[in-house]
């Protein structure tokens, strides 16, 4: 096993990295939020998004850029997010972490039958 | 009596005079705003006659010579006056539906930084109108200022972090240089 000290990826760090994942492009604050929320189904803060995905460009795990200002967002900038190569690479490490714990999650209603 | 956005658009279209169809005795004006700018309040009070419009020369003075009722030219200016008043309050619900309340924004300004504000104010501007259709304005306002307290702490967190870890990495250096 590697004995470097890794960063292991937190639960929302990694649901935004998934979000990035979907969105390609089109991944600003808006969409993310919204992408977030969903997904979880849990009132998230916009700060939120951006505390965790300032934590991921830290790392290395993101990249961002400026966009050009727009009307609808009263004159400001968005800003884009990208995953890079060790975004994805902590993503995979993450998934292999779970499958090497249990290789085949099957979970069991409470009381249903096996 | 509460009474919807959606009923006061109806009430007070924007581009419909109101009074065309309903007082046909007054065709001859133009439109509410301009007699408004010839017009003021004062001139039509009961009883002052010497604020006749003709006085003041305006180019209603034939069509109010015409028309010498003048307890429904009172009403009308009246009426238009009230008209222009709901109009303007139809205008700045409108707008108040596409602005998050300035407030939530001050906030922001006074604890994040330049950058981080511009894109999280940006970011909530854009998605306020949806809200407001989705909810309604006053539910809206409440989600946008959840979203601004609950945005401020992790955001400041991350500064206060920052800071003192290299207030701990100073007092290191100082302790060991001491």
């Amino acid at each position: 096993m590697d004995k470097q000290k890794k960063e292991l990826l937190g639960e929302l760090e990694e649901i935004v990295l998934l979000a990035l994942l979907k969105l390609g492009s089109e991944s600003y604050g808006v969409p993310i939020h919204e992408t977030v929320e969903e997904a979880t189904e849990r009132f998230i803060s916009i700060g939120s998004i951006y505390a965790t995905l300032d934590r991921l460009e830290r790392n290395g795990f993101v990249s961002s850029r400026m966009g050009a200002a727009t009307n609808e967002r009263g004159g400001r900038a968005k800003k884009y997010f990208k995953v890079e190569g060790a975004g994805m690479m902590a993503l995979e490490e993450a998934e292999q972490i779970r499958r090497s714990i249990v290789p085949k999650l099957r979970l069991q209603p409470a009381g249903g039958k096996a | 009596m509460a009474i919807t956005l959606e009923e006061l658009r109806n009430l007070f279209p924007e581009d419909e005079d109101p009074l065309s169809d309903k007082l046909p005795q007054v065709k001859w004006l133009k439109t509410d705003q301009e007699i408004l700018e010839a017009l003021s309040e004062d001139d039509f009070l009961p009883g002052n006659d010497s604020t006749h419009p003709s006085s003041s020369g305006h180019q209603y003075e034939t069509a109010y010579n015409e028309d010498s009722n003048r307890t429904e030219w009172h009403l009308l200016v009246r009426l238009l006056k009230r008209y222009q008043r709901m109009r303007s309050f139809v205008g700045e619900l409108e707008s108040a539906e596409k602005q998050p309340p300035k407030a939530g924004e001050y906030l922001l300004y006074l604890f994040l930084s330049r950058t981080e504000r511009e894109v999280l104010i940006g970011d909530l501007t854009e998605e306020y109108p949806g809200l407001v259709t989705k909810f309604g304005l006053r539910l809206a306002k409440v989600y946008f200022y959840k979203q601004v307290v609950w945005s401020i702490w992790p955001l400041v967190r991350k500064t206060v972090v920052k800071w003192s870890a290299f207030g701990w990495v100073a007092e290191l250096i100082r302790r060991i240089s001491s």
